[in-house]
């Protein structure tokens, strides 16, 4: 601090220490230090910041100042009373009680679309008074407290009460199951409890006698007249009871969970419509009670979302935590990755709840979907994309005991690169589980690690080579150069470039390219997938040959090549049909630019360089060794794209212009009407060759969108091809309209299809 | 050639780089058009933290009678322990005077300083909605990076736009996961 190093301490001063407390002083000795302060500050120029070097950024961010209404939560204007005067034993009406609960919900649904409960659920006065101070009993949480129980205002301790414990324990299940798997605090959610504890110590089952009661209470009560009200608030009461069964911990992965949610969507729509009989009262929460809540952060206004949203809301979440179900049905590694990845695809996007929800069925207690291991989700990939019927997966390797045996070593080995790969692989799932944004930035980091998984891969493989008796290829051009198989690298080099791609697609989604990368982004997936595509004929070479020599295939050897063949023909299908669509959008773009219709690729910018562009736009894939990111020179000639050189090239003449634009819309036409062929193969594929067993419904629509999307391309090219011919030896800009189509707008959020019509 | 040079910055402008003896004239306008715009103000420290060590890296525009039309706030240190990273913290002009190239004209002198202090790389996060702060950006040569899902108290997202300045950076690892300045909406 400013203050001279031979100065006492403020705590010198006051006479103690904080870290040595004198045991025989039981009060402090207090000293105005006003003047001393004062005198000390003095000392400094205004706007003299004095600060150690632990003072970061973070903490300037996060200091209030005392007294700014806008930053000091504690501060009252003047008549402003510190608590509210709302009498929360008042008597209700039961259709304040709806209103009530019907508010509630709101917050709730807040609450999951990531606002803190400070801003929502723990702005209500009642669930204050039911949490705080901390019930010991459940019969303890009571609006009366401590007070002995009253008779009558049922409406108020028998119904609303049910509601309101059902609803906090069901909080209490939603915010642990969020806590337990990967999240973004604050993107996603915000798991600050405020030191309250959401009746986590409390039997279930008593919350649910509870709801049981009061639901039996309205049965028997004749004093509401009117039926359509009685039977809303049962209906809640039911709502909540069935959220509480289908969310608590225990039993998660149980498939009869389904059934819950399913009794909650037939309830909601009964729900949604009787909100209008309700009289919410607004008095019932207040913002005061932030003050209690948090007191270092300023105060935020209560989140209010509608009825309308809330329902909405709630309703899709119960429909997503129906459907994650689904993916207890397991049909391999291939349609499992499918599956979380055309779940979570879907727009908008399931909440965090269920894409944790999606987490804990994955991967939970060392089980995947409740009942596999991981090794066995592992080999069982392993078999479908490299190793079908192999030695190396054998079962019987593992009843081996002996140390002289090939197979207990492989066994051994085995069990070694799935220790190695585990973590990786369930990454992978975990990931696609993130909100977007995060996805793409996770897919970033992971594709590091697999780039490491496949090195180690390759050492595993060089080892197992002693212990299979594998032979290599040998060509007969070239006879001392052997080619291995390469099982295991060769698998994790497949999963990379598939993470490859994926970072390159969500760049798409999440529209993070500028116009002028378009083409040259569509360019680098196409050049990914075709790589993909050389890998998946390097893997059906040694399959093949493998198979070739197995002299009498058993059935089940049979089955498992032919299962391995089929994948690999529909991934080498899915990769071309990619391949293609990319390869003629980068040719569509590269023609609008070459006619100057959109800027020229990294065009000049007054700061930075194309090349410098290009490796911050490459910077994910940089370091990875295979396959290498081209460099700038070799990127630019590839696509075609304009370099300052070329720009400053005298400019070719008219006709030449055109001429040029036409070969490339031809370029463009082939390839998109290849894509159109392949995308069309694939959106007829069976449920079992695309791997997509259980969620067939999401991924059909996805497939059918691309195709769309293809579709659309093929007729802009034509409409394209037809205006450079009329344009004759004119400015084919002049006789051509272009439309982006905003993100998120077209049919797919992976195909970026601008729109090109003739004037 | 910028397309920010087809902007004609408002010639009764003087632009002038902040010093630490000109607090008592500014800060409290500097605050004031910062603050206009954000759910939720920013305290003195956070204006000191950036000012105080990087006084010479704001910028601020004046009218004839010296008042505040716009200005720029930001930082450049190395980046944990690694590249030499500027960083754009605040940009704000008043609005009857935005589309003028001020707010273009305040960020290139931030730039120019950086570049000249060394910087490898300048780095800074805008809403996603915030179309004319992205141009700007994109006209000078900035990249956007990463989405940020959420990022804003307001509940929006963002964009991480990047700029390499130097060859070195490129070759630098991953970008850092935290953004910076912790989020409020921007004013720019």
């Amino acid at each position: 601090m400013a203050a001279d190093q031979d100065e006492p301490t403020p705590e010198q001063k006051l006479g103690y220490s904080m870290t040595t407390p004198d045991p025989r002083r039981s009060q402090p000795m207090a000293r105005d230090i006003t003047a001393d302060f004062s005198a000390a500050a003095s000392a400094l120029n205004t706007g003299q910041l004095v600060k150690d070097e632990y003072f970061t950024l973070f903490e300037a961010v996060g200091a209030l100042e005392i007294m700014d209404p806008k930053m000091d939560s504690g501060f009252l204007n003047p008549g402003e009373t510190l608590e509210d005067d709302y009498d929360v034993l008042r008597e209700l009406l039961p259709e304040e009680v709806l209103g009530i609960m019907d508010q509630m919900l709101c917050y709730e649904m807040a609450w999951h679309m990531g606002h803190p409960l400070s801003q929502s659920l723990f702005t209500s006065l009642y669930l204050d008074r039911l949490l705080w101070p901390e019930p010991k009993t459940l019969e303890g949480a009571r609006f009366d407290r401590d007070n002995a129980p009253g008779l009558g205002n049922e409406m108020l301790h028998v119904v609303l009460r049910a509601f309101c414990l059902g609803l906090i324990k069901t909080c209490d299940f939603v915010h642990r199951r969020i806590s337990t798997e990967h999240y973004y605090e604050e993107e996603d959610f915000v798991a600050n409890l405020y030191y309250r504890k959401l009746l986590t110590d409390f039997e279930v089952a008593n919350l649910e006698k509870t709801l049981d009661d009061a639901a039996l209470y309205l049965d028997g009560e004749a004093t509401i007249p009117n039926k359509t009200l009685k039977d809303a608030l049962v209906n809640r009461l039911e709502l909540r009871r069935s959220m509480l069964s289908a969310v608590q911990i225990d039993g998660i992965v149980d498939p009869h969970r389904v059934t819950f949610w399913e009794r909650c969507l037939e309830l909601l729509p009964g729900c949604s419509k009787t909100s209008t009989l309700g009289t919410p009262i607004v008095q019932s929460f207040s913002i005061k009670i932030q003050r209690r809540l948090a007191s270092s952060v300023p105060p935020r206004p209560i989140v209010n979302i509608s009825h309308h949203e809330a329902f909405v809301q709630l309703t899709s979440l119960c429909q997503n935590a129906k459907d994650a179900y689904r993916i207890l049905d397991y049909h391999g590694g291939n349609h499992l990755m499918t599956f979380v990845s055309a779940y979570q695809s879907r727009m908008p996007q399931p909440c965090v709840y269920v894409r944790s929800l999606m987490q804990s069925m994955v991967f939970s207690e060392m089980r995947v979907l409740g009942t596999m291991s991981f090794k066995q989700l592992i080999f069982d990939d392993l078999e479908e994309i490299v190793l079908p019927a192999d030695v190396l997966v054998d079962s019987t390797n593992w009843d081996v005991e002996a140390p002289q045996d090939p197979r207990f070593h492989m066994a051994k080995r085995m069990d070694d690169f799935v220790t190695r790969a585990a973590d990786p692989f369930l990454d992978i799932f975990r990931t696609l589980c993130m909100n977007r944004s995060r996805l793409r930035r996770m897919l970033c980091h992971l594709v590091l690690d697999w780039d490491s998984v496949q090195v180690d891969a390759e050492s595993f493989d060089t080892e197992l080579r002693t212990y299979n008796k594998e032979e290599p290829i040998k060509e007969s051009k070239n006879p001392s150069e052997e080619l291995w198989a390469f099982p295991l690298s060769s698998w994790a080099y497949y999963h990379k470039l598939r993470q490859m791609e994926w970072i390159v697609q969500m760049g798409f989604e999440l529209d993070v390219y500028l116009i002028d990368e378009l083409g040259g982004m569509y360019w680098y997936l196409q050049h990914l997938t075709s790589t993909r595509i050389q890998h998946l004929e390097r893997i059906r070479t040694f399959t093949t040959r493998r198979l070739a020599r197995i002299s009498k295939p058993t059935p089940e050897q049979k089955t498992a090549f032919r299962r391995s063949f089929s994948f690999l023909d529909f991934a080498t299908l899915d990769a071309a049909a990619t391949a293609s669509f990319a390869e003629g959008l980068s040719c569509v773009f590269s023609f609008l630019s070459h006619l100057g219709l959109i800027p020229a690729p990294y065009h000049a910018r007054p700061y930075s360089t194309p090349a410098l562009r290009y490796n911050l736009r490459m910077r994910p894939f940089l370091s990875i060794s295979l396959p290498e990111v081209p460099s700038y020179p070799e990127f630019a000639s590839l696509v075609s794209l304009r370099t300052p050189d070329k720009t400053n090239a005298a400019p070719a003449t008219q006709p030449e212009i055109n001429d040029q634009a036409s070969q490339m819309l031809e370029l463009a036409d082939q390839a998109l009407k290849a894509a159109r062929r392949e995308w069309e193969a694939v959106s007829k594929v069976d449920a079992e060759t695309a791997r997509c067993v259980g969620c067939e419904d999401w991924w059909r629509t996805s497939a059918k969108n691309v195709l769309r999307a293809c579709i659309t391309a093929n007729i802009m090219v034509s409409t394209a091809k037809k205006a450079v011919v009329s344009a004759g030896s004119k400015d084919p800009k002049d006789v051509l309209n272009l439309e982006l189509v905003e993100s998120g707008k077209g049919y797919h959020p992976w195909w970026v299809v601008p729109k090109i019509s003739a004037k | 050639m910028s397309d920010s040079n087809t902007f004609i910055a408002p010639p009764e402008l003087r632009y002038i780089q902040y010093h630490s003896s000109k607090e008592s004239t500014y800060l409290s306008a500097i605050r004031q058009l910062i603050s206009k715009d954000l759910s939720e103000p920013y305290s003195i420290y956070v204006y000191r933290y950036f000012l105080y060590q990087w006084g010479d890296l704001c910028f601020m525009a004046l009218d004839e009678k010296d008042s505040l039309i716009g200005v720029v706030i930001s930082k450049l240190e190395p980046h944990r322990g690694g590249p030499m990273r500027g960083y754009i913290a605040m940009l704000a002009v008043r609005e009857e005077y935005r589309g003028k190239g001020v707010a273009t004209k305040l960020v290139r002198m931030a730039v120019d300083v950086m570049v000249e202090r060394d910087a490898d790389e300048i780095a800074l996060e805008t809403e996603v909605t915030n179309t004319a702060a992205m141009k700007l950006y994109e006209r000078l040569g900035f990249l956007r990076s990463k989405r940020l899902h959420r990022y804003y108290l307001n509940g929006n997202s963002a964009f991480r736009f990047m700029l390499f300045v130097k060859e070195s950076t490129a070759q630098c690892g991953d970008e850092d996961e935290n953004p910076q300045l912790p989020p409020r909406p921007p004013s720019a």
